[in-house]
């Protein structure tokens, strides 16, 4: 859907980053700009491993830069008001990464007074070929009343690579608030670039979910947070994997666990054990996921009763992986701490 | 056409094998002629002012068809979410209390159709010759399996029935025609999978196309799809024995029912599919989990 508004740098909520490599592999912003209430904070870069030879298995070393930056997405006051519409643009340059990050959940006010206005949030990106994107901010917490729509569109080259979670939660459950806004409505999509020229696109996935009308809560059934981890690109593929086997590795649901009766002496490795702990938070935390390759793309979409327990999940599942805390560092990490 | 200029242009054919064409193509014609004719609102049946036929016309023969539950399509291989929502939530063994938690069920299933499929649905219906660009878009956006292979499987079972059964009686509509090179491209496996129009056959979008070619009215067809839909779920609920036969039926025959069904049309009638989204995402998460169920009757 093309803007309603013309584009003009001096929009309010704007912002674009393009970030490039200079030789031999320094990343450098060629643009970051950003106009309030959005702003754009960069902050310490995770060092790669300089290519040689004990490289973990991932894309070519060739191409990795030497360094990772990490943004932070601001708004001022922790949240967008009515009306607010942040629009950022994201132009990664072959061989670049970045990850992009928050400091705490994007709060969505109501107007004081009137019907909401639409507060809304666009992306567009653009990966190259060998660069990768990692967004990983704190859930959006929509208030009592608010209205919202946000677009993430990602176009990603052969070869390139993005990884992104989307999450949302009740509101300001300290209030009494539970799934109380007027509407929230969200739409990401990964496409691919292809062909000589990359002048070919076409849609690998589409996924969007909308909240309004009447009931939203009994629709949400006794959730806290729901949310979506979108993962495309080689940089991705072992996260993907180890997400889609774990999914596969879930006891079954009404089976009898006749291991618990007198396996107890049984070793477990590592793994297992990690997989059994964690088993058990989920259980406490009420959390609920699934995860599937799906069109060239891996797709996990959780729920939980609180945001706390959501944070406890992924955290344990993105932590055991490794990967992105290798690739991206630990700023990719920060929203789960 | 006077015998003489007949029986001449006749003795000019000499080959044989383009007579039996002529043949082949006129008798198309002709059923598309006689379609036609059975489907032209100014033209009723002849029996229109026999006391055996009320003022109306009798109910639509397509549609009595096409709502049958028997139609084979395998729609009672799947409980739509229903077997994995019991899994995730025992229904209560109160009557009372488990009387309340079918239709929660039942007003989820269906919004959750409603607000994904609906849109693509009543596009398909409106212009049938972007069957195949609705039909690959809906794939990018039905990213759980389960789904998909319902969705699927549903659809080619009624392109194979449109194909073998009900496409002899329904003339050349353009929707027709989009089924028949629908069909057409459907059978060409494709080699590469970076095709851009690689076809699924998604059951929204072909409904859609068969009930438009069938002369059902959009408002018909949306309706029944969403019944069926609501016929399949009630259905699986009986075999679950979360209720018996009589108290679905009453389900089924209810005012709520239809007042559910209405409010769900009204409110997405004029959602485009850029719009369509998932409406209850916690029915994405049981229905994904439903591969993991020890065991199971269904295959959604």
């Amino acid at each position: 859907m093309p803007s309603p508004f013309p584009p003009t740098s001096s929009h309010p909520g704007q912002g674009s980053i393009h970030l490039t490599l200079l030789p031999p592999s320094t990343p450098a912003f060629s643009t970051l700009t950003y106009t309030y209430p959005l702003k754009l904070l960069p902050s310490r870069p995770h060092r790669l491993p300089a290519p040689g030879p004990p490289r973990p298995p991932g894309p070519d070393a060739s191409h990795s830069p030497a360094s990772v930056p990490l943004l932070f997405l601001l708004t001022y006051g922790g949240g967008l008001v009515a009306g607010d519409r942040i629009d950022l643009s994201v132009r990664l340059d072959p061989g670049t990464r970045l990850t992009l990050t928050t400091q705490g959940s994007t709060k969505i006010f109501k107007p004081s007074t009137g019907p909401p206005p639409t507060t809304r949030q666009d992306l567009g990106v653009r990966v190259s070929s060998h660069a990768a994107l990692w967004i990983a901010p704190d859930p959006v917490q929509p208030f009592a009343g608010s209205l919202y729509a946000q677009k993430q569109i990602f176009h990603v080259e052969s070869g390139g690579s993005v990884g992104f979670v989307d999450w949302v939660n009740e509101g300001r459950k300290a209030r009494g608030e539970s799934w109380a806004f007027e509407g929230w409505r969200g739409r990401n999509e990964i496409w691919e670039i292809y062909g000589e020229g990359l002048q070919k696109k076409r849609m690998l996935v589409r996924d969007a979910v909308v909240l309004d009308g009447k009931g939203i809560q009994g629709r949400m059934d006794a959730m806290g947070v729901f949310g979506t981890v979108l993962l495309r690109g080689p940089l991705f593929r072992a996260l993907a994997d180890f997400f889609v086997e774990e999914f596969q590795a879930l006891p079954r649901i009404g089976g009898r666990d006749w291991a618990s009766t007198n396996d107890a002496v049984q070793e477990l490795t590592a793994k297992e054990e990690w997989r059994k702990k964690r088993l058990l938070r989920e259980k406490e935390d009420g959390v609920l996921w699934t995860a599937c390759h799906v069109r060239g793309c891996t797709v996990v979409k959780f729920a939980a009763k609180e945001v706390e327990g959501a944070k406890q999940w992924l955290g344990s599942m993105l932590r055991e992986e490794g990967s992105v805390g290798q690739e991206f560092g630990d700023g990719g990490l920060m929203f789960v701490r | 056409m006077s015998t003489p200029s007949y029986v001449s242009s006749m003795s000019s054919i000499t080959d044989e094998k383009t007579v039996t064409e002529e043949i082949a193509r006129l008798e198309i014609q002709l059923t598309a002629a006689r379609a036609q004719l059975n489907h032209s609102p100014s033209s009723p049946p002849a029996s229109d002012s026999h006391p055996a036929f009320p003022p109306n016309g009798l109910p639509s023969h397509a549609l009595l068809l096409l709502s049958d539950s028997a139609l084979p399509l395998g729609s009672f291989a799947f409980s739509n979410g229903l077997e994995s929502y019991l899994a995730h939530h025992p229904f209560p063994a109160n009557p009372k209390a488990a009387s309340e938690a079918f239709p929660h069920f039942l007003t989820l299933a269906l919004t959750t159709l409603a607000t994904t499929t609906l849109p693509y649905l009543l596009a398909a219906h409106r212009s049938p010759k972007r069957l195949p660009e609705l039909d690959a878009t809906l794939d990018a956006c039905t990213l759980c399996p389960v789904a998909r292979r319902a969705s699927v499987a549903q659809g080619k079972a009624l392109l194979t029935l449109w194909e073998r059964a009900l496409r002899t009686g329904a003339g050349d509509s353009p929707a027709a025609l989009a089924l028949a090179q629908f069909s057409l491209e459907m059978r060409k496996t494709p080699l590469h999978c970076d095709n851009d129009d690689e076809l699924s056959g998604h059951f929204a979008p072909i409904w859609a196309a068969v009930t438009c070619a069938m002369g059902i009215t959009l408002h018909e067809s949306t309706y029944t799809f969403l019944f069926n839909h609501a016929k399949a779920v009630v259905s699986a609920a009986v075999r679950a024995s979360v209720m018996g036969p009589y108290a679905a039926q009453g389900v089924l025959a209810s005012g709520w029912l239809r007042g559910q069904i209405e409010d769900l049309m009204a409110k997405n009638w004029d959602v485009g599919i850029d719009d369509a989204a998932q409406g209850v995402p916690m029915c994405d998460l049981w229905l994904g989990r439903h591969e993991l169920l020890y065991s199971r009757i269904f295959n959604s």
